[in-house]
């Protein structure tokens, strides 16, 4: 190995080479077991692989290179003689203080010569020797011989007798100790424990008679509370039931009341708006004024209508009359006729029927009497409404108050 | 295996298996009922049991009361035990009962005494002794009857101690007919109201609540 150094430093080479001469490989299994005699091996060399300097670490894509085609580093040039030359320096020094035999003298050789006691063949070669065993296959290891110690002492006998070995009394004693006193103490721990269990229990019991009677009672009486409060429910039930009974009749009441009152003026109030509209008629007037009323007006204007006819007959009577007289007194001036006899003819005549009409109307009925009274005094009132005097104005030639005297009878009656 | 002739050593000494559960039992009876005199109460607990009969033993641990009003130390617990071993026949021999009495340590005085009031030749009515015994507890008969419903109920401790009316009704015309001054009319009355106050539970039961106010303390 130490060859194998300096060929390593001696290259103070551009290019790492590593060269070592061949050697024989130390064998890594040990030959002997503790083996004394064994030659001092070459210390091998082993090294830490993290401070291995042929251990590339980092990356490996920007290593330097080194020295490419070989350009030495001047810097590591000189580091590598600085070193060298230490190391010189060390060796020389380390040589000066080793104690060294001193020089042959002159013409003598120093020579190695073993001193032991028997010598010894300093050779490379280790001998070597193949030996083999063989144990038995599947061998027990064998029991242990019982140890029976050498017989020391000196040898007695001697003779028991019966009942000298054992005492029952005394013997027993610890037994019965034991039996009784655990006994004692076993069935005192039993007692206690079942007396409290028992007391517990008592109490459990006791405490849950109180609680069912407790229960009991408070039922009841939440029983009666209930009842008590059903039954008031049920009394202001009722009371505001008759309460308001009594409101709702007197509201009747009222209402009745006022109703009555309010209509009280109905029934007159109706029956005299009925009679004014008329619903309630006498029916004998209500017959005179559809039936007999108007058949008399009829009548009347019958009547009228022949007065009429007859007074314009008159009329035509006269005046002929008076044309013919007339034509004759211009023909014959010395004829003055007989004209007021005629005049009062004529008037007679009409008058009849008119007077005979009238005794037909008495005929008809009784009621028409007072028809008649009333005419009597109307007779003379001449002061009467206009239709009176447009019949007066057609009767005034003649003078005819009796014939007026009827109409105004008549004509109040159409009044009436 | 019966023991061996000579024995040698402590593990060749035999404990019956049965032994320690007999013991166990026979203490934890003991400490429960507190016997005056212990030998004789064992001489009863041990002649009951091996007769198969119900033992004279109380079920709950009873702290004597400090202040006993009728001194006899006979208390509801005591009650309870003869109840519960005379109580499988109707009629009880005089005899047999007094030697109950004994083995619960009571004074035989006070058992003469009981007998006194509702006096007998041979035979009493168990429930009659039994009322009777009630009465000498407490003070009035409203006690007594309180004391004899929870003797005689089924229903756990502190519960509803009930029991049929019958049996009830029965009993207090029993003590109402010995204490002469309560009238048969008054009696009659009460036991009516009382009956007519349960109608409604139609299990015919009367509980402790129905006659029996016990005062509160707020």
């Amino acid at each position: 190995m130490a060859s194998a150094m300096t060929d390593r430093t001696s290259r103070a080479g551009n290019t790492y080479t590593y060269t070592s001469r061949p050697r024989a490989l130390p064998c890594q299994r040990r030959r002997y077991r503790d083996s004394f005699l064994q030659a001092e091996e070459e210390p091998v060399h082993y090294g830490n692989i993290m401070y291995d300097r042929r251990v590339i670490r980092g990356n490996t894509y920007a290593l330097q290179t080194g020295q490419l085609a070989g350009q030495p580093d001047p810097l590591e040039l000189q580091r590598r003689q600085q070193a060298k030359r230490r190391a010189l320096a060390r060796k020389r020094a380390q040589e000066q203080l080793r104690p060294r035999t001193p020089e042959p003298v002159e013409g003598r050789k120093h020579v190695d010569v073993q001193t032991e006691l028997y010598l010894e063949e300093i050779a490379d070669r280790v001998i070597e020797v193949d030996m083999e065993c063989q144990t038995d296959a599947f061998l027990d290891r064998p029991a242990t011989p019982l140890f029976i110690p050498a017989k020391t002492g000196k040898d007695v006998n001697t003779q028991i007798l019966e009942g000298e070995l054992f005492d029952f009394d005394l013997e027993v004693k610890p037994m019965l100790e034991v039996l009784v006193g655990k006994t004692i103490e076993q069935s005192l721990l039993e007692v206690m424990e079942e007396e409290e269990l028992a007391n517990l229990q008592a109490m459990q019991h006791a405490y849950e008679e109180i609680r069912n009677i407790e229960l009991a009672e408070v039922q009841r009486l939440e029983e009666q509370e209930r009842r008590h409060r059903e039954e008031k429910e049920r009394r202001k039930h009722q009371q505001w039931e008759i309460v308001n009974k009594h409101n709702e009749t007197s509201q009747k009441i009222a209402a009745r009341a006022f109703a009555q009152r309010y209509l009280a003026d109905l029934l007159p109030s109706v029956f005299s708006s009925l009679r004014d509209s008329g619903y309630f008629y006498d029916p004998i007037e209500r017959d005179i004024e559809i039936g007999f009323l108007p058949w008399l007006m009829n009548e009347v204007e019958k009547t009228m209508e022949y007065c009429m006819v007859g007074r314009t007959v008159l009329d035509m009577l006269i005046r002929e009359v008076v044309e013919r007289r007339l034509n004759m007194y211009e023909n014959k001036d010395k004829h003055q006729s007989l004209k007021p006899e005629d005049m009062y003819g004529g008037p007679g005549t009409m008058r009849d029927p008119t007077v005979g009409y009238d005794f037909q109307e008495q005929s008809l009925s009784h009621t028409q009497r007072p028809l008649l009274d009333r005419d009597d005094p109307q007779r003379m009132s001449y002061g009467d409404p206009s239709q009176e005097r447009k019949y007066m104005d057609e009767g005034e030639l003649l003078g005819q108050s009796e014939e007026t005297a009827i109409r105004k009878s008549t004509g109040k009656d159409e009044l009436q | 295996m019966p023991l061996p002739d000579t024995m040698f050593c402590a593990q060749q000494i035999h404990i019956p298996p049965e032994l320690p559960d007999i013991l166990k039992q026979f203490t934890k009876a003991a400490i429960r009922t507190q016997p005056a005199d212990v030998l004789q109460w064992s001489a009863g607990y041990f002649t009951a049991l091996s007769r198969g009969d119900p033992l004279p033993i109380k079920d709950r641990l009873e702290m004597p009361v400090a202040t006993q009003k009728t001194d006899t130390g006979l208390t509801p617990g005591l009650l309870k035990i003869l109840h519960k071993q005379c109580s499988h026949k109707q009629v009880v021999d005089l005899a047999d009962l007094e030697q109950k009495w004994k083995n619960l340590c009571l004074p035989i005085e006070k058992f003469r005494a009981v007998l006194e009031l509702d006096p007998c030749k041979k035979q009493i009515e168990w429930i009659k002794f039994l009322a009777l015994g009630c009465s000498t507890l407490g003070g009035s008969l409203n006690t007594a009857m309180k004391h004899l419903c929870e003797i005689l109920t089924e229903d756990p401790d502190g519960g509803p101690a009930r029991i049929p009316f019958e049996t009830y009704a029965y009993v207090y015309r029993y003590l109402a007919g010995l204490d002469p001054d309560i009238s048969a009319g008054e009696t009659e009355y009460y036991l009516t109201n009382l009956k007519e106050s349960i109608e409604s539970r139609k299990n015919g039961m009367i509980g402790l609540s129905d006659f029996f106010f016990p005062k509160r303390t707020v």
